[in-house]
């Protein structure tokens, strides 16, 4: 096999931080008593193989699906999105939210 | 009367076989990739984007009834029961708009792999199988 695991060892810190982002909603969906599937179910996707994918660290809950992952585990989606935020683009949330003028 | 045990597939940690695992890393071998399962313990191969984000670009799935391969926005690129039967469906999936840069070069990438097999293979076997045949007829008249 040519490739096994090629990013394993040297995880950069987005793959990183990806992975704490899955963690994250992993707790959230568990939180609201949603599994998997439930929560596909409420987000109207056919399989709940994404929903893994993203808790898993290696997907992200896309912009426009970000309002409908909040409301389905019961979070503001203002905090929602502001939370995964500070996974998926740190230092745009360091701009927006923790540099002060 | 004695039972011979056949040797059983070793299943892999991640719930692939190691053959599916093979066909898989083959067909992707541009990208790096990593593995994972669902909840449920259904394993996940994910196709990876460039470094240093290695972003999930596709991501295939064996579920109950077949193999399910998605983009990273969980949209559904194609379904089919066999690893095998990819191919078309892939193809047809590079040609759809919305999908990332890195995405339909990967897909495509695995739809040529899997159009060679399928089509040309059995052509170089059966090529080998006439040569194989004639190869001494031919030697003894030299």
């Amino acid at each position: 096999m040519a490739k096994l695991r090629t990013v394993e060892k040297s995880a950069p810190k987005s793959l990183e931080l990806r992975k704490q982002a899955g963690a994250w909603l992993q707790e959230q969906r568990k939180a609201a008593g949603l599994s998997q599937i439930d929560l596909a179910g409420q987000l109207g996707l056919k399989y709940y193989t994404f929903v893994s994918q993203v808790e898993n660290g290696f997907g992200r809950v896309p912009t426009e699906s970000m309002e409908a992952w909040a409301h389905a585990l019961h979070i503001a989606p203002g905090e929602f999105a502001r939370h995964l935020l500070r996974f998926y683009e740190p230092e745009l949330h360091r701009l927006l939210f923790e540099v002060t003028s | 009367m004695s039972v011979i045990e056949f040797p059983q597939p070793t299943p892999h940690p991640d719930g692939w076989r190691l053959d599916e695992l093979r066909q898989l890393a083959a067909l992707f071998e541009t990208n790096p990739w990593d593995v994972g399962a669902t909840e449920l313990g259904e394993p996940q191969f994910y196709v990876l984007g460039p470094a240093p984000d290695y972003a999930c670009v596709l991501c295939i799935s064996r579920l109950a009834h077949g193999y399910v391969l998605e983009d990273d926005a969980g949209r559904i690129l194609c379904e089919a029961p066999a690893l095998h039967l990819f191919a078309e469906q892939a193809a047809r999936a590079v040609a759809g708009a919305g999908r990332s840069f890195v995405a339909r070069a990967a897909l495509l990438i695995c739809a040529i792999r899997l159009t060679i097999e399928e089509k040309l293979e059995p052509i170089f076997e059966e090529t080998q199988e006439l040569l194989a045949r004639f190869a001494p007829q031919l030697a003894a008249f030299v």
